[in-house]
């Protein structure tokens, strides 16, 4: 391994080093992002309080909040980026050249591709889709990733029409196939633009299957249609039905193999296609998606009869290249020029290099811009002119590029930050004032909670006595029911030939008994079926279930709510049309409130989600208690006593047989059933005892814990102006949706004070 | 040896239960069943009037037909209107011992109301006077009910087992039996229709410890009373099948209008394949019933023998007695002597006749012994 391939991959690991400080930070703003949103709604909350002075409420706002909001997004996307930057395993060199400068060959000579996978040619553009291109010592491969329909349309067709100012662009690709372009004008560039148009046009159907929006994997043989142009003899050997155009269909290529170079190991290049050749939108798009993605770039300049100079374009493309730039401020280290020497034109090469030296370096040398002369054709000259300065100057230059990026990431988040902070201290200041006018003494307080406490208390005893009278009746009258309807239910299904008929029923045994020759195989999985669908019906038992835990949990969530005053005066009014749900809505936003209370009552929250937690199921209550009676529905059963394998399905192979069969198969359905129903009935005081249980546990929990009485004034603390609001006018500290602000507003200072933190931790190192 | 000296032993047995519970069934199968056992195994053979038999018969006939056709519906047999007595005879083969015993069959109905009108309070009053005269009382008691009643209809299954009527009905005969201590008491406890819950005839499920707490929870009381009034009766429990192959599907309490409640518990049978009878218990109950009346039939001889030899004794002192020279000489001459002795000899023949039966009914008792009881048979007391 050579010393310059060395110095690369250390640089690479020092850039993986730095990763998780940067995802932090990536990780932090996000969270300050999610907090100023908090922030927002807490302060809306706040507002709307109906106690709330009208002035105070008016200036509790943030006006700057979703300028700050943009700037924190901002800051965490960019944080993101370079984290992105910071993970590639390679070093990426983009190529950039406006057309026919000897870009591709370029690309050629590093890769050692030749023409068949990256086309060059003389005068026309040929490179049709951006393609990487990555070393491997193994492997040859290229992965195509495709456009959706979608994706051509608004990546491939929507910026040409937006070039042509055409109409809004076409929404489906029959659209597109429909429409009419005009015929050529007279201005060059849109006559070129149309043409390209009405190429796609009418190739679209050798490339629409190929629109699949995922990746596809294509031998380096076969590759050049899916990235390159037709040639013109191809566009003419294809005659009026049109030439393929596969490369339509291809968003981005990547492509494996091995470089002729040493210290390439860890190098990617990106071809970037032609600058000021397409539109200026797409340009744009183009670059936005090259950002961070390329550490350097090389512009290939050469010199001809007819360009031989620094242009226009070529200052426009240097322009865009420092938006590919981003924070990197020493332009130098990142952007290189290669002048692709013609060594049969000295002459021409000697203009350019004048050129190059005045416009872009001011007469000095490598002022500015670092100019790597090489004949591109020449791979072994590449490398010796091109590749191995270039990789040397990156070894240095990347960290300090990497430094510069994320400085000036920092640079702007910290202004951002500093904005925030700023504008917390107004919030905190109002909020001081809100806290002022308010305040209530603590024996005020505790009076309320114990009132409130041993009025919940009275209504729970009253409600669990109710429920201890219900679970000393032998049965619960809705559970017989329940069960006695179940019970029909069976009956009747097997009155009805199990489901399919008497006379069916016994048809179907015949001939199955009379195809196999034995009962058993009909007899078998009928068994099965039949058990199967007897349980399944007496599972019904859930609906009564679900009805018994619903009536226990509105039942409690009445008794809570009738001492809470106005905290659920308007859940309840809202949801009397399904009073269903109530019951559980109220106890779980009680548990809400008793865990978002800013003085915490864990105890309080942990007995209302106990009461919430429970299921009573026919499955784990009940299913084991019946299970047995499904045993004789078996084709084989066993003796109790003997432990003998016995089968009861011994009937003649006729019409009699089968109804013989079916006279069996009922009365052992039938008795299954009624010894299900049994069995069950000796259960029925089983919900009624368990919701008293529960009901009690409860009451139990949230009176008679510990730190109930304790955690009842807190909460009375955090509450009181939502739950008597006509005797606790004002607002103080303990209200829970100032509270919310003040946590949220701390919330944020730590953020932005931690950030410095950070800082300077990085920067010591 | 005149008739008038022959010892006659004759037995009542009583059903006692309400109706529906299938009296006659038992009646008829516990008949046709026990000649068949008794011939087969024993010296004994059992026989019946030509009523009688003709009445077994065509109630015999009348269930093995249907459950032949694998109809088996409960309420085929149709009630009993009248009471009817089976008169049998148990007689030791090749032995002039004739045991005569009697069971009476009545409406159930009767039972539950004490006879519906005047006419059938006087029949029902002659019923109660057989049933306390009774040696032996059956108590034939309907298992579904004890075991598929369900907890809804609880309350209502001391009136349907008519619990308080067999208690007082039980009660008459054990101050009975406890006035004649020498003569035999026994009740037997019989749950019938109970082939469902016995895993010993085919079903599949075995609750037969259920079967027999339900039974002795429902009639503690009867219990208790047999206890106080007859200590010395022995109290049986022993569960008989009616068919063997049948198997309860389900039972469902439906309107009825005379019944307890309004509502009476009517049960669903299936024919368990291949649908052979075999009726466990009812041979332990044949032989039960044989044994008890032997012994008593034996105490009775035992009893006889006893009086006969005192009797004997005196006779033979008062023929041989030395009463002076010239006293002894008149009774020679006019043969007073002479009949004495002839009276002490025909007093000796009855008292050793009567040993001799004594010891032919224990020789019978000895063989009836050899036959083992079934596991279903328990002691209840």
């Amino acid at each position: 391994m050579s010393e310059i391939s060395r110095a690369i991959d250390a640089l690479l690991e020092a850039r993986l080093r730095q990763l998780p400080a940067v995802e932090r930070e990536s990780a932090r703003w996000k969270t300050l992002g999610e907090r100023l949103d908090e922030l927002d709604t807490a302060l809306t909350d706040l507002r709307l309080h109906t106690t709330l002075d009208p002035d105070l409420a008016a200036s509790l706002t943030v006006p700057q909040l979703p300028e700050m909001r943009a700037g924190v997004a901002e800051a965490a996307d960019s944080f993101r980026t370079i984290a992105s930057r910071f993970t590639r395993t390679t070093v990426n060199l983009g190529v950039s050249g406006a057309a026919r400068m000897g870009k591709s060959t370029l690309l050629q000579s590093v890769s050692g591709l030749d023409d068949q996978q990256i086309p060059t040619g003389d005068g026309i553009p040929v490179t049709a889709v951006r393609s990487r291109i990555f070393h491997s010592p193994t492997v040859r491969r290229a992965e195509l990733e495709m456009h959706s329909p979608e994706s051509f349309l608004t990546e491939v067709i929507a910026p040409l029409h937006t070039a042509l100012a055409l109409a809004t662009p076409p929404r489906s690709l029959t659209d597109f196939a429909a429409w009419n372009y005009p015929k050529p004008t007279e201005d060059t560039r849109r006559r070129m633009l149309f043409a390209r148009l009405r190429d796609l046009q009418s190739a679209l159907p050798s490339y629409e299957h190929l629109l699949t929006g995922g990746v596809t994997s294509v031998p380096l043989e076969e590759i050049r249609p899916y990235v390159a142009y037709p040639t013109s003899e191809e566009v003419e050997a294809a005659g009026p039905g049109g030439v393929r155009r596969l490369y339509a269909a291809v968003r981005e290529a990547r492509i494996e193999c091995p470089f002729p170079h040493e210290h390439v190991a860890r190098i990617g290049i990106v071809d970037l296609p032609g600058l000021g050749e397409v539109t200026a939108d797409a340009e744009q798009r183009h670059v936005d998606g090259l950002r961070n993605e390329v550490d350097a770039v090389l512009v290939v300049k050469r010199s001809s009869e007819t360009s031989s100079f620094i242009d226009e374009t070529d200052t426009a493309g240097m322009a865009l290249l420092d938006r590919v730039r981003g924070y990197v401020r020493s332009t130098g280290e990142f952007t290189y020029v290669v002048h692709n020497v013609d060594p049969d034109k000295p002459h021409l090469a000697e203009a350019l290099r004048g050129q190059l030296l005045h416009s872009l370096n001011d007469g000095e040398a490598d002022r500015f811009f670092t100019v790597f002369e090489a004949d591109v054709r020449d791979p072994e000259q590449v490398g010796r002119e091109v590749l191995t300065p270039l990789l040397t100057r990156l070894a240095d230059g990347l960290p300090v590029m990497d430094a510069e990026v994320l400085s000036g990431t920092r640079g702007r988040a910290a202004a951002v930050r500093d904005r925030i902070r700023l504008h917390l201290t107004d919030v905190r200041r109002v909020l001081d004032q809100v806290g002022r006018r308010a305040g209530v003494p603590e024996e005020v307080n505790d009076a309320k909670a114990d009132q409130l406490r041993s009025g919940v208390a009275k209504r729970l005893r009253v409600l669990v006595a109710e429920l201890a009278a219900e679970a000393n009746h032998s049965a619960d009258p809705g559970f017989v029911q329940a069960v006695e309807s179940a019970y029909q239910g069976v009956l009747d299904w097997i009155d009805d030939g199990f489901g399919r008929g008497a006379q069916t029923w016994q048809e179907l045994a015949l001939t199955r008994m009379i195809t196999e020759g034995h009962p058993a195989d009909f007899a078998g999985p009928e068994f099965n079926r039949i058990r199967v669908e007897i349980s399944r019906r007496f599972a019904a038992l859930d609906d009564f279930f679900t009805e018994r835990i619903t009536d226990a949990w509105d039942r409690a969530a009445a008794a809570v709510a009738a001492e809470c005053g106005a905290l659920f005066s308007e859940q309840a009014g809202s949801e009397e049309a399904d009073e269903k749900a109530g019951g559980r809505a109220v106890l779980s936003r009680l548990a809400e409130l008793f865990e978002d209370s800013p003085q915490p009552c864990p105890g309080l929250a942990a007995a209302v989600h106990n009461l919430l937690d429970v299921r009573l199921e026919y499955r784990t209550l009940l299913y084991p208690r019946v299970r047995p009676d499904l045993a004789p529905l078996n084709l084989q059963v066993t003796h109790p006593d003997t432990g003998e394998e016995m089968q009861h399905v011994a009937v003649p192979l006729t019409e009699e047989g089968a109804k013989e069969l079916y006279g069996i198969f009922n009365g052992l359905a039938e008795q299954a059933a009624f010894r299900i129903q049994k069995s069950l009935l000796r259960e029925a005081a089983v919900p009624a005892a368990v919701v008293h249980a529960l009901l009690e546990q409860f009451e139990d929990t949230l009176i008679r814990s510990g730190t109930s009485a304790q955690e009842f004034r807190r909460f009375v603390r955090s509450y009181r102006n939502d739950l008597w609001p006509e005797e606790f006018r004002g607002i103080d500290e303990a209200n829970s949706r100032f509270a919310r602000v003040v946590r949220v507003t701390k919330e944020i200072a730590a953020l932005t004070e931690r950030e410095d933190i950070a800082e300077r931790e990085e920067e010591e190192l | 040896m005149t008739d008038a000296h022959r010892p006659v032993f004759e037995y009542k047995i009583g059903l006692l239960a309400p109706s529906r519970v299938g009296k006659s069934t038992l009646i008829a199968s516990l008949l046709k069943e026990g000649q068949q056992l008794l011939n087969r195994e024993t010296s004994v053979q059992l026989t019946a009037d030509r009523p009688t038999l003709n009445r077994i018969n065509a109630t015999h006939n009348m269930v093995t037909g249907a459950l032949k056709a694998r109809v088996f519906e409960p309420g085929l047999v149709p009630s009993t209107p009248d009471p009817s007595y089976f008169r049998l005879l148990l007689e030791p083969r090749g032995q002039d011992l004739p045991i005569r015993f009697d069971i009476l069959d009545y409406p159930g109905a009767w039972l539950e109301k004490g006879g519906n009108s005047d006419q059938n309070e006087q029949k029902w009053n002659e019923c109660e006077t057989f049933l306390s005269d009774s040696s032996v009382l059956i108590v034939p008691v309907d298992s579904v009910l004890l075991m598929d009643a369900g907890d809804t209809h609880a309350h209502l299954l001391t009136a349907h087992l008519a619990v308080s009527q067999i208690e007082q009905v039980v009660q008459r005969w054990a101050k009975n039996r406890r006035e004649r201590p020498g003569e035999p008491a026994m009740v037997i406890f019989c749950p019938v229709k109970c082939e469902t819950y016995l895993s010993d005839s085919g079903s599949l499920q075995d609750h037969s410890a259920q079967l027999r707490q339900q039974l002795c929870d429902q009639f503690s009381e009867v219990l208790e009373t047999i206890r106080e009034a007859a200590p010395h009766a022995s109290v049986r429990y022993l569960p008989i099948d009616t068919f063997g192959c049948v198997e309860l599907v389900s039972a469902r309490w439906t309107p009825h209008a005379d019944s307890p409640g309004g509502v009476m518990l009517m049960p669903k049978y299936r024919v368990r394949p291949p649908g052979t009878i075999t009726r466990k218990g009812l041979d332990d109950l044949v032989s039960l019933l044989c044994r008890q009346l032997v012994e008593a039939a034996r105490l009775q001889s035992q009893r006889t023998a006893a009086v006969r030899r005192v009797t004997a004794e005196f006779s033979r002192r008062h023929a041989e007695a030395q009463e002076g020279f010239f006293r002894d000489l008149w009774l020679k001459v006019n043969g007073e002597r002479r009949r004495r002795i002839e009276a002490a000899d025909g007093d000796e023949a009855r008292y050793r006749d009567a040993e001799q039966t004594t010891r032919s009914l224990f020789d019978v008792l000895a063989t009836l012994a050899e036959r083992a009881n079934g596991a279903r048979l328990q002691h209840l007391s």
